[in-house]
């Protein structure tokens, strides 16, 4: 935990949660392996109060599945990506992608999804 | 006679003995290691984390195996858990820290995370909880060796009732035996909910505390489709349910003798039932349940989970596949309908305000030719194997049919050129799924071999609703009169002109619209390959005269709700058995 707000290598990137699950098991490890693909530590951080101040606000260590899933990021969640180190810049623009993507889920053939019947 | 009520997640009805299970209780024989033990209790820690990574993965593969892969996720989640460094980190600091038990700690941690989630607001994250909890029984298990009280022995079959089931604990259940499942806890995502509809079992869960009122070897109804738990029913009601249970096997019985019966209605008119796949293996499974062959064959599965593109080869070896199964049926391809979102990190495409209407689908397709041209040369090159026609999906204008066409008749004189075999008078389609289309079809039947309606997309363009925005969902009717209208008129005008006409959308696989659809005119469904059997019922209960009657009253009506009660109440009439599951 020796990142602070106020060390000049840390970057930091604001994504929202766009699949439908939100940042569940199987989304949270494509983002560890993301980051373990790159040297730099980050974190994931779930703003609050319209994220006016990121002290104290829930953070989750980008290795641990555990961690990231305790912050309950549903879809439509604003969150802070938070990176240290030389490739910051580089693992940022991929977690940003993956974001982005959905997580390569959520059905893109609207043909398979169940109609509502009900 | 006791009723409770919790909510019905795994359809049907069972009726059977009780088997109470308890929550696993392990007494943990030390709290505390000695100091010089550290060390190799820290490694007793990670042979045991090991020992149940084991027994997940075992899990893992006999769940997938038995039940698919969407029920071996929740193992594969567990292990991700499992091996999480910062719960080793936390366990490894209480050990040396504080000299406590590996079981000790392991307990300590693994409560602390599952708390944590306990009290997240949402369910979905919630429930995994229960994961967490499980994780720990595993850990435990493996730290102490203690044998597991043994539900893969039942010796009659039962009806299990628990305040919750592990996913391992389901996967080790002995299959035969179990009829019905009942929890007090969990709701509708929970893993016993999946895992019940993957073994195809009724279940009940969240029902709240009932177990202090029930026994072992008591009679307990599961009622999976009206989330109603009975336990000492008296006899009028194990009477009526009992009568249930026949009726239901009897129509499931009913159905799976259907699979090589032809979709014939009572005076003899053939409907023509294909099957919709996603994936090339779920050919088999049509071919399996009947049906004459692939009226939608999608193709986006080869885009998805890469971060490349998929090859000309790629693209042949799936096409191949399924054309290889189906021998000489009739195999519909469908060009590729992703967004353009989908495709983002190949292209490097900014991200568009509105995907539904954006640059999807076709048009991506006419935009960035070469992927188009891959998709081509790959059905052509796999047409001289089979018997294949293709669809372009998401057509608006004639225009861009005519582009697609002449891309196509391209393609074709480029493999000419080359001397690859292909077939010159493969079928050309297009989906009818934009307004625009089933309002102008007289002008584009002129142009095609076929058309087939997709009603998910025509039914959200033409009201305008995102049927995956919960706020409006409501508003999402296959039977609202200007989806019925629109459907009926491209039936007739293609019926008119003597082009095949099929209907690929949800609506077809569903067997309330069989006789709306059969009436309005349409003779070729393509069909979800587990709804084929449910399908072909009807068609094989009804006379034309009284679909087309069911029809016209149909589109007199005003709204959708007024249209699906009558369509439930006349299909109902014909096939009582439906009542239930509809």
């Amino acid at each position: 935990m020796s990142l602070t707000s106020g060390n000049s290598a840390v970057k930091r990137r604001w994504v929202t949660i766009r699949n439908r699950a939100g940042l569940h098991t199987r989304a949270a490890t494509l983002v560890r392996e993301t980051v373990l693909k790159h040297r730099s530590r980050v974190f994931l951080i779930k703003p609050e109060n319209n994220g006016e101040c990121l002290d104290g606000a829930p953070r989750a260590d980008a290795t641990s599945v555990i961690e990231m899933l305790s912050l309950c990021a549903l879809e439509g969640t604003p969150l802070v990506l938070e990176a240290e180190g030389e490739d910051a810049d580089r693992v940022l623009d991929e977690l940003q992608n993956l974001v982005n993507c959905k997580f390569w889920e959520d059905d893109f053939a609207p043909e398979s999804e169940e109609a509502n019947h009900a | 006679m006791m009723r409770f009520q919790g909510i019905a997640v795994s359809s049907g009805v069972a009726i059977g003995k009780a088997v109470v299970i308890g929550q696993d209780v392990f007494s943990i024989p030390s709290q505390y290691v000695a100091a010089d033990a550290v060390e190799q209790e820290i490694s007793r820690f990670h042979q045991a984390v090991e020992t149940a990574a084991k027994a997940i993965e075992r899990n893992r593969d006999l769940v997938t195996q038995e039940l698919g892969p969407k029920s071996g996720a929740i193992f594969q989640a567990h292990l991700e858990i499992l091996r999480d460094q910062k719960i080793h980190a936390d366990i490894e600091r209480l050990i040396r820290e504080k000299q406590y038990s590996p079981e000790r700690a392991c307990t300590e941690v693994l409560r602390r995370y599952a708390d944590v989630f306990r009290r997240l607001p949402n369910p979905e994250f919630a429930e995994r909880a229960y994961d967490v909890m499980d994780i720990e029984r595993q850990l435990l298990r493996a730290l102490l060796g203690e044998p597991r009280r043994s539900l893969s022995h039942l010796t009659s079959p039962a009806i299990l009732l628990a305040r919750n089931l592990t996913p391992s604990e389901v996967a080790n259940l002995d299959r035969k035996m179990i009829k019905g499942f009942v929890t007090e806890l969990g709701g509708p995502t929970s893993h016993t909910a999946i895992v019940a509809q993957g073994l195809g079992i009724p279940a009940v869960v969240g029902t709240g505390p009932f177990l202090a009122e029930v026994a072992g070897g008591d009679t307990v109804i599961v009622d999976g489709d009206r989330g109603i738990v009975i336990v000492h029913p008296d006899e009028e009601t194990l009477r009526e349910y009992d009568q249930e249970v026949r009726s239901i096997q009897a129509f499931t019985a009913e159905l799976e003798k259907l699979h090589d019966l032809p979709a014939v209605t009572l005076d003899g008119t053939p409907i023509n039932i294909y099957g919709n796949i996603e994936f090339p293996h779920e050919a088999v499974l049509c071919l399996k349940h009947g049906a004459e062959g692939i009226g939608l064959y999608r193709t986006e599965f080869l885009y998805l989970g890469r971060s490349d593109l998929p090859s000309e080869e790629d693209h042949y070896r799936a096409y191949r596949e399924v054309i290889e199964a189906m021998g000489d049926r009739i195999v519909t391809i469908r060009t590729f309908d992703l967004g353009a979102d989908k495709v983002a990190a190949q292209f490097g495409f900014e991200k568009e305000p509105n995907p539904c209407l954006g640059l999807r689908s076709i048009r991506l397709a006419l935009r960035h030719l070469e992927l188009f041209r891959t998709q081509a040369r790959a059905i052509l090159r796999a047409s001289v194997l089979g018997n294949i026609q293709v669809m372009f999906p998401m057509i608006a204008t004639v225009a861009e049919l005519r582009q697609a066409k002449l891309i196509w008749a391209d393609v074709m004189e480029d493999l000419a050129e080359n001397g690859i075999p292909f077939r010159h008078d493969i079928p050309i389609g297009i989906m009818v799924e934009v307004p625009s289309v089933a309002i102008m079809i007289d002008r584009f039947l002129d142009e095609v071999d076929f058309v087939s309606i997709g009603t998910n997309d025509l039914i959200q363009y033409t009201l305008a609703v995102d049927r995956t925005n919960r706020n409006v969902v409501s508003m999402y009717n296959p039977t609202d009169p200007a989806v019925l209208r629109l459907i009926a008129y491209t039936i007739q005008e293609a019926n008119r002109k003597g082009v095949p006409v099929s209907l690929c959308g949800q609506m077809a696989s569903h067997p309330l619209y069989t006789m709306l659809l059969i009436g309005l005119g349409l003779r070729k469904l393509s069909v979800t390959s587990s709804a084929i059997p449910e399908v072909k019922k009807v068609c094989r209960s009804v006379t034309l005269e009284q679909c087309e009657r069911v029809a016209r009253r149909a589109l007199e009506m005003e709204n959708a709700r007024n249209i699906h009660a009558f369509l439930r109440e006349q299909l109902v009439k014909v096939v009582p058995a439906f009542a239930r599951m509809i």
